[in-house]
């Protein structure tokens, strides 16, 4: 027999039903989380939704991915002649491209 | 009928209606039909898990367990008290009693073991199987586990 509630976890405390479990966390970040929780006897593991992040690195790489074609595009649109002088646009691009690059590193710290 | 009362559970298995009409009558108590046995009503509904601090029919539990009901209340340490008809812990059972060995059984000294009794060397006892035989309205054990 094996009960399975819906949990919560968060700073790797599980809750369920507003009451704290001792549960193996099956995850290797520390972010908030939600999930389930499979007991079976006195043995407790908590499994949690990973949609929810995956959903958001596929955004950021989707957006980065995005920047990336418009300065490549700006470039390319720049190369008419033996002009050597980069987009006007291009450091501020790479600086979005930076900050992106920010977000999924902290993302992938906080993976749950 | 046969009584099992496993970590403070009880469960009848009667091989015929009239044994569960004849025991309540005699002792005067309810006992509701679940699955392939009766139990006391009180036990009817007990859950198949607890969690610690989540109430578990009338006591706050104390383990995370989950499992029949009498492996969780095992696990918490706790029994159905036959005449307060709510869950105790099994360190609350203060009562004695004796097991008179007959050669193929025991005989208590009492027409009903309460769970958690302690024998006359202080062992606690925490379950039994047992057979109640009408005809001499005497429970003779042949089988106990204690805590």
């Amino acid at each position: 027999m094996t009960k399975i509630f819906t949990a919560n976890c968060q700073g790797g405390v599980v809750t369920t039903e507003g009451l704290t479990l001792d549960a193996d966390i099956v995850a290797s970040g520390q972010g908030q989380s939600s999930g389930a929780v499979i007991l079976e006897k006195d043995h407790a593991v908590y499994l949690p939704n990973t949609q929810p992040d995956l959903e958001t690195t596929i955004e950021k790489l989707s957006e980065s991915l995005g920047k990336l074609t418009e300065i490549l595009a700006a470039i390319g649109a720049g190369m008419t002649g033996p002009t050597t002088a980069p987009p006007g646009t291009l450091a501020t691009d790479l600086a979005e491209i930076t900050a992106l690059k920010a977000e999924l590193d902290a993302l992938k710290g906080n993976l749950i | 009928m046969r009584v099992v009362c496993e970590n403070g559970y009880y469960r009848f298995y009667p091989k015929r209606s009239s044994e569960v009409f004849l025991f309540c009558d005699y002792f005067n108590f309810a006992l509701l039909r679940k699955g392939n046995y009766y139990t006391f009503p009180f036990l009817v509904n007990a859950p198949d898990h607890s969690i610690i601090t989540k109430p578990y029919l009338n006591l706050l539990a104390n383990a995370l367990y989950e499992g029949n009901p009498w492996e969780v209340m095992g696990a918490n340490r706790f029994v159905y008290n036959i005449n307060s008809q709510i869950l105790v812990p099994l360190d609350s059972v203060s009562t004695v009693i004796e097991l008179i060995d007959t050669g193929d059984c025991f005989v208590p000294d009492v027409t009903m073991i309460q769970a958690g009794s302690l024998n006359r060397t202080g062992r606690r006892i925490k379950s039994f199987d047992s057979f109640f035989h009408q005809a001499y309205l005497q429970l003779r054990v042949v089988g106990v586990e204690y805590d």
